[in-house]
C-alpha cells in the first residue's frame, strides 16, 4: 500500500478511534473485539505511534508526550493489534493488568469506576482530583 | 496469598491476554482452586518482583509485587509472561539426533548417552576435553550443582556463561578499581540522585522499570539533569538534558575529559582523594595524582572533542553537571560500555569520576552498573560459574582460595585444578580446534547469540563434536545443532533463587509443575553428577538444601549472606546482601560505614574501600583506543547491535508471544537519513549488511535517531541473525567480545 493511501486510511480509524474515546464514557466490560484495523499496514516496519504522528497528531503526542509514551508502552498493549483482536476503545479491565492496585482501589461491588473518567485517553495523567488509589505505584 | 476470586479473575483475563484480548469468562473455565505465587519475572536484570496467577495447574496471569523495588510495575515482557508456558515449541521429551533429524528418547536412554560420552572424553583426552556453558538466566542452585560437578567432580575448570559476553567488563572493572564484584549502590539511588550520567543504555527498552523510575524522579524534580552518552538517539535520550553522540569507540576519550574539567576547575574532592585513593598505570597502582593530572593534560574537551566527533562545550557542560558540589550524580551503564575490545577500561574510566569527585557511597551518588540478566549477578559471577572463578569471590589461579573450597566442599587437596578454564569464545575455538570434545549448553542460545556466529555453528556441529542443550523450547539456533536435547522446565515450574543488579537476591517459587517430561535443570545435573559417579558432591534433594551449602560458602568474604535463608527469602520481597546474620537487614550501601556490616562502626572515615588491601579505591590511567576494527574504505560504515523493549535475548521466548511477535519481532537495519539517501534506500528496501566475517540481508528503517555513518539491528531475529557480522575481538582482561563495533558495508540487496 502506498504511505499516502496508508495515511489517509489511519486517518479515517483515528477519526473513530477518538470518537470512541473522547466521550469518555463507563467502559463496557465484556464488549466483543472490533473487527481487524489496518490489516494491510505491514507491522514489521511500521508502528501505529509512526502513522499516527501524522494523521491524528494531537492524540499521538498526548501519548508521546505521556507517562505511557515515556515508557514506551506500545498502542498494541491496550488497543491489540491490527487483527481481529483490534478495540478501538479498551475497557477499563484491561487497565488491571498493569495497575491492579489502582483498579481494586476503585472497583465496589464487582463495578469498577471507568479509568478513564480521571484518566483521558491517551494523555492518561488526572488533573486536579484528589486521588482515590493507594499512594505507592502511581 | 490470599486471594478474592473476583479479583483473581478479572487479573487473569487482563494479563492473560493483556487488555486487547481480554475475556473475562475464559479463567473461570479452566476451573480449579487460584492461587498467586510469589516468583520474579523470567527476563531482565531489573529483577522486578511479581506473583504468578495459577488455576487449574496453570499460570493464567502475572501480577506486579507492590512490595518489591518495582512497586507493583512490570513492563509488556513481564505481562506476558503466561503466554510463554504453553507456547508452541515447548519441548517435552528428550531428543537425541539421528542423521539430520531428531528422535523422541526417554531421559534413561538420552541421560546415559550424555554421561557415556563425557565420561569416554575424559578418560582419553583428560578432564579439559569437556565443558559447560551456562547462563545468568539459569537458578543460583542448577548454575551451583553444575560449577562443582565439573570443577571438582570432573576437574576441570571449563565452566564459562553467557555473562561473560555480557557483564565480564563490568565486573573486571569493579574489581580492578575496588578490589570486589558487584555494585555498592542500589537501586534506591535512583529515587536521591540530582544528575544522571548514562552511557551506552537504552534504559527505557533494556531496563524500562528502572527508566520508569528515573523518569519519576525527573517528573518530580524538574532541576534533575540526565546527560546520555550514546551514538544512537535512543529512547532513553528522551528525557536527555544534554546528549552526547559520539564516534563509536571514542568515548574513552569524552570521559577522560570530563575527568579533565573535574580536576581543572576545582570540582574535585581533595580531602577524598586524599584519604581513600590511589592512582594507577597497566595493573598496579604505582602512579600519583599529579601523574593523573598530566595525563589528562591530552583530554582537553578540545582533543577529546576533536577525537569524538562531540562539541567540547557539551563535554564541559557534562562535567559541570556531574561535578557540581554538593549535587548527587549516578551513572548508569550497560552493554555500549561493556561489549567493548576496551571495556574494562572504559567501566575504570566511570568509576575515575565518582571517585575523584567523592560521589560515591552517599545516597544518590554512586557508579551503578546495570545487568542484563535477571541471575547474572547471583548465579554466575557471585557462585564463581566462570572458568577463572570459583565461588564467592575466589579465584581458579589463587592457591588459598583452592585451599578453602576443598575444604569446604570436603574434597581431597590438589583435586581443583590451578589452570583458569577457556574463556566464552576461547571455549567454541576449543571445539573449533577439536580441543574441547564435549560441550554441555544450559539456558542459552550460543548459536545465535555468539560474535561471528556462523563459526561457532561450525564448530558445534565439527565431526566428533558431542553438544548437549538443555532448553524449554525445541528447535532454538543452538538446540538445531546439537546431539541431545533435554527439556528443561521453564520457569514457574521450578524454584530457586535470581540475584540482580543490585546485589538483590529473591526467590522463584514453583507454581506449576513442568510440561510433558520436562524437569528442572537442578535434577537433570543432579542425575548426570550421579551416572557420572559424583553423587556425593551433589546429594541434595532441592534446591533449598543447596541453598543450604551455598550459605556455607560465603561466611568470611565479601558477599557474606549466611543470614539469608530460605524462610527468610521465602517471606521477603528481596534481599541485598552482605546480610551476615539472620538479623541482619541487608545492605543497601556497600563500603559505607553504618550500612556496610563489613566496615567498622568506629571507622574514621565515612567510607573504607575494604576490598583493596590498603583500603584505597583505584583511579587508573586508561588512554583512549579505537576499537578492533575501524571502518575504512572498504568497509566504510560502524556497526552495532541492541535489544528492543518488546524481546528479550534471542527471542526464545518472546517471539513465541503473539503480541510481542507482532511488535518488533524483525530485525531491520537502522539507518540515518543521510546514509539512506547516499545508499539509494528507503524503509522497507532490503539492505545487504556485509562485514570481514560474514553477510546478513535485513528491510532498512530510516530513522532521524541513526547516527550518520552507524547501521543499527537488533539482536532477537532468529532468521536475519546480526551475529554473522559481529567481530569475535574480545577485551584482553575481561574477554568479553565487542558486539557493539565493527566495520560493515552496505549494499542494496
Amino acid at each position: 500500500m502506498r504511505r499516502r493511501e496508508m495515511v489517509w486510511v489511519a486517518a479515517l480509524w483515528a477519526a473513530a478511534a477518538l470518537s470512541a474515546c473522547a466521550g469518555a464514557k463507563p467502559a463496557q466490560r465484556g464488549a466483543a473485539p472490533s473487527q481487524a484495523s489496518h490489516p494491510e499496514v505491514d507491522t514489521g516496519l511500521e508502528t501505529c505511534a509512526g502513522c499516527h504522528a501524522q494523521a491524528t497528531p494531537a492524540v499521538a503526542a498526548q501519548w508521546r508526550e505521556g507517562r505511557h509514551g515515556m515508557a514506551l508502552v506500545a498502542c498494541f498493549v491496550c488497543h491489540g493489534s491490527t487483527g481481529q483482536d483490534f478495540r478501538a476503545r479498551p475497557e477499563s479491565v484491561g487497565c488491571r493488568g498493569c495497575h491492579p492496585l489502582q483498579v481494586s482501589s476503585v472497583t465496589r461491588d464487582g463495578r469498577t469506576q471507568g479509568c478513564f473518567q480521571c484518566h483521558p485517553p491517551h494523555a492518561l495523567r488526572a488533573q486536579g482530583k484528589t486521588s482515590p488509589h493507594p499512594p505507592r505505584g502511581t | 496469598m490470599s486471594v478474592s476470586r473476583r479479583d483473581f479473575l478479572k487479573t487473569a483475563a487482563a494479563t492473560s491476554a493483556l487488555a486487547a484480548l481480554g475475556v473475562p469468562g475464559q479463567a473461570r473455565a479452566d476451573g480449579g482452586e487460584a492461587k498467586w505465587v510469589k516468583s520474579v519475572c523470567r527476563y531482565c536484570g531489573t529483577g522486578c518482583g511479581l506473583f504468578v496467577g495459577v488455576q487449574g495447574g496453570k499460570v493464567v496471569a502475572v501480577r506486579g509485587d507492590a512490595d518489591n523495588h518495582n512497586a507493583g510495575f512490570l513492563c509488556v515482557k513481564g505481562y506476558l509472561l503466561p503466554q510463554i508456558m504453553n507456547a508452541p515449541g515447548r519441548l517435552l521429551h528428550p531428543m537425541i539426533r539421528k542423521g539430520d533429524g531428531f528422535q523422541q528418547a526417554s531421559w534413561d536412554e538420552a541421560m546415559g548417552l550424555v554421561a557415556a560420552k563425557f565420561q569416554e572424553a575424559v578418560q582419553s583426552f583428560g578432564p579439559d576435553a569437556v565443558g559447560f556453558y551456562g547462563s545468568g538466566q539459569g537458578l543460583t542452585e542448577e548454575t551451583y550443582v553444575a560449577n562443582k560437578l565439573f570443577k571438582a567432580g570432573l576437574r576441570t575448570n571449563n565452566v564459562d556463561g553467557n555473562p561473560r559476553l555480557c557483564m565480564a567488563s563490568a565486573t573486571a572493572g569493579y574489581i580492578t578499581t575496588y578490589g570486589k564484584d558487584e555494585p555498592m549502590g542500589c537501586y534506591e539511588d535512583l529515587d536521591h540522585a540530582e544528575v544522571f550520567l548514562i552511557v551506552g543504555s537504552n534504559t527505557a527498552e533494556a531496563h524500562p522499570v528502572l527508566f520508569r523510575r528515573i523518569v519519576q524522579r525527573k517528573e518530580r524534580n524538574p532541576d534533575v539533569k540526565v546527560i546520555v552518552l550514546d551514538p544512537r538517539r535512543t529512547p532513553t535520550s528522551r528525557i536527555a538534558d544534554l546528549h552526547l553522540s559520539f564516534t563509536p569507540g571514542t568515548d574513552l576519550a569524552i570521559l577522560n575529559a570530563m575527568a579533565n574539567v573535574l580536576l581543572a576547575e576545582g570540582l574535585a574532592d581533595d580531602r577524598f582523594i586524599q584519604d581513600h585513593l590511589a592512582f594507577g598505570e597497566g595493573q598496579e597502582p604505582n602512579r600519583t595524582r599529579a601523574d593523573y593530572e598530566r595525563f589528562l593534560g591530552d583530554y582537553t574537551p578540545q582533543k577529546a572533542s576533536a577525537a569524538s566527533g562531540c562539541s567540547a562545550e557539551d563535554i564541559v557542560k557534562a562535567a559541570r553537571w556531574f561535578g557540581a558540589p554538593g549535587k548527587r550524580a549516578i551513572s548508569l551503564w550497560c552493554m555500549g560500555v561493556n561489549q567493548r575490545s576496551k571495556g574494562v577500561w572504559a567501566n575504570n574510566l566511570l568509576h575515575n569520576l565518582h571517585l575523584v569527585t567523592g560521589k560515591i557511597g552517599l545516597p544518590g551518588s554512586t557508579p551503578l552498573s546495570l545487568t542484563g540478566q535477571p541471575n547474572a549477578c547471583g548465579g554466575v559471577r557471585d557462585g564463581g560459574a566462570l572458568s577463572h572463578l570459583l565461588p564467592y569471590g575466589r579465584l581458579v589461579a589463587n592457591e588459598k582460595h583452592r585451599t578453602e573450597m576443598e575444604k569446604l566442599w570436603g574434597i581431597a587437596p590438589g583435586t581443583l585444578s590451578p589452570k583458569p578454564g577457556f574463556a566464552t569464545v576461547d571455549l567454541f575455538r576449543a571445539m573449533e580446534e577439536g580441543k574441547l570434545k564435549c560441550l554441555y549448553v544450559m539456558c542459552t542460545n550460543p548459536g545465535q547469540s555468539l560474535p561471528n556466529v556462523d563459526r561457532y555453528r561450525k564448530a558445534m556441529r565439527r565431526e566428533g563434536a558431542f553438544l548437549v542443550v538443555s532448553e524449554a523450547f525445541h528447535p532454538t539456533r543452538t538446540s538445531e545443532l546439537a546431539d541431545v536435547v533435554l527439556p528443561a522446565a521453564l520457569w514457574a515450574e521450578k524454584e530457586g533463587v535470581y540475584g540482580c543488579t543490585e546485589r538483590r537476591y529473591q526467590l522463584l517459587e514453583q507454581a506449576v509443575e513442568p510440561q510433558g517430561e520436562a524437569r528442572p535443570d537442578f535434577q537433570i545435573l543432579c542425575d548426570l553428577a550421579r551416572r557420572l559417579g559424583h553423587e556425593k558432591l551433589v546429594p541434595f534433594r532441592s534446591p533449598a538444601e543447596a541453598w543450604t551449602e551455598i550459605l556455607t560458602l560465603t561466611k568470611g568474604t565479601a558477599y557474606d549472606f549466611t543470614g539469608m535463608t530460605r524462610e527468610r527469602l521465602r517471606q521477603a520481597h528481596g534481599l541485598l546482601w552482605p546480610m551476615p546474620g539472620t538479623e541482619h537487614p541487608g545492605t543497601k550501601r556497600r563500603y559505607v560505614r553504618g550500612e556496610d556490616p563489613l566496615v567498622p562502626a568506629d571507622h574514621p572515615q565515612r567510607v573504607k574501600f575494604y576490598g583493596r588491601p590498603d583500603a584505597r579505591a583505584v583511579v587508573w590511567l586508561r588512554p583512549q583506543k579505537p576499537p578492533e576494527e575501524v571502518v575504512d574504505a572498504a568497509y566504510p560504515m560502524y556497526f552495532t547491535t541492541g535489544r528492543v523493549l518488546e524481546h528479550w535475548h534471542t527471542g526464545t521466548m518472546t517471539r513465541r508471544c503473539k503480541e510481542l511477535e507482532h511488535a518488533n519481532s524483525e530485525a531491520l537495519a537502522e539507518l540515518h537519513p543521510q546514509d539512506a539517501a547516499r545508499l539509494g534506500l528507503a524503509t522497507g528496501d532490503a539492505v545487504r549488511v556485509t562485514s570481514r566475517r560474514g553477510a546478513e540481508t535485513f528491510r532498512a528503517k530510516v530513522t532521524e535517531g541513526a547516527r550518520v555513518g552507524l547501521v543499527f539491528v537488533q539482536m532477537h531475529d532468529d532468521q536475519r541473525m546480526c551475529n554473522k557480522i559481529t567481530i569475535d575481538a574480545v577485551d584482553p582482561i575481561s574477554r568479553q567480545p565487542e558486539y557493539k563495533i565493527c566495520a560493515v558495508k552496505l549494499e542494496k540487496a
